[in-house]
């Protein structure tokens, strides 16, 4: 039984000052959960590694959207971030740690790598010339000692 | 001529590179063109990158930190990582950057390993 149920979405424009808001606007909707520091950083870098991805490699830079769906299930977070740009050919190449197609770009091929470490659980979908969808799914263990929930 | 941006200093051949409360691919691209111009104007053999401020990276600091090493592998310089935060200590080790990144300190303590280096050489040399 869910005891706990809860949604978020934000869209916004795919330029590289909206990282930083990215993961701030989902850290600070996952902090009813009490995460610790930890968890938080965690939640925080696979964002931005998401919609860095979408912003370099979907959109190469160019003018698009990014949308990023957050759900909350009693403990557990889902983090959705989707864009409409180029899609992606070879996902399980992809998902290699050290493969990028830009290395140009000084990327190094170690976004999904991270996405993977920290969370618990990493889907991909993606169709060529439509997008890609990046599902993340943490459970959060929670602060010890901390009894704010119980008081709300 | 300024050799000294907001972030970064030139310190005789090494540059010592201020890292930022937030590193990512937004400010990663800031320091990569704040370091390409002092490669330009200078000799810099060594990095110093001073994690100090930095409380939050991803990917983006990690290429940034490859990007500046493969400049100065060929003058068989060095690149340092000083300074680290627990909250960034994980992905650092993950990132596998130590295997071309001396750990140091602080600033001082990675000049000061710079500096053994040349002496070391010089010896070698004669
Ligand atoms: N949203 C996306 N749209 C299109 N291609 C993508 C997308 N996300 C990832 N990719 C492809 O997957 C590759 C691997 O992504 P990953 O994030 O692991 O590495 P990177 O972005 O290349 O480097 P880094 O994340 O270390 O800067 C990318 O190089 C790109 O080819
Ligand atoms: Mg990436």
């Amino acid at each position: 039984m869910e005891h706990f149920n809860n949604q978020m979405v934000v869209e916004f424009d795919s330029v590289s000052k909206n990282e930083s808001f990215a993961r701030v606007v989902v850290a600070a909707f996952v902090a009813r959960l009490n995460p610790t520091l930890e968890e938080i950083a965690d939640i925080k870098t696979a964002v931005s590694e998401a919609v860095t991805n979408s912003i370099i490699h979907a959109y190469e830079n160019k003018d698009g959207r990014i949308r990023i769906e957050t759900h909350i299930v009693e403990d557990t977070v889902t983090v959705i971030v989707t864009d409409y740009g180029m899609g992606i050919d070879n996902i399980e190449k992809a998902m290699e740690p050290m493969y990028t197609s830009k290395p140009e770009l000084e990327r190094s091929g170690m976004g999904f790598a991270f996405m993977e470490a920290f969370m618990d659980e990493l889907f991909v979908e993606s169709e060529v010339g439509k997008g890609t969808t990046v599902t993340m799914r943490k459970v959060i263990r929670q602060e010890e000692g901390s009894s704010l929930e119980e008081n709300n | 001529m300024k050799t000294k941006s907001r972030l970064c200093e030139v310190i005789g051949e090494t540059l010592v590179v201020r890292l930022p409360e937030e590193l990512d691919h937004h400010t990663a691209g800031l320091i990569k063109e704040d370091t390409e111009e002092l490669f330009l104007q200078k000799r810099i053999r060594n990095v110093i990158f001073d994690y100090q401020q930095t409380l939050f990276m991803d990917s983006s600091g990690i290429g940034l930190v490859m990007g500046r090493y493969r400049e100065v592998r060929y003058l068989n310089g060095n690149v340092y990582i000083v300074g680290v935060q627990n909250k960034i200590a994980r992905i650092l080790e993950i990132s596998g950057l130590y295997r071309v990144a001396i750990q140091a300190g602080n600033i001082e303590a990675a000049l000061q390993d710079i500096q053994n280096r040349q002496e070391k050489n010089k010896v070698n040399e004669n």
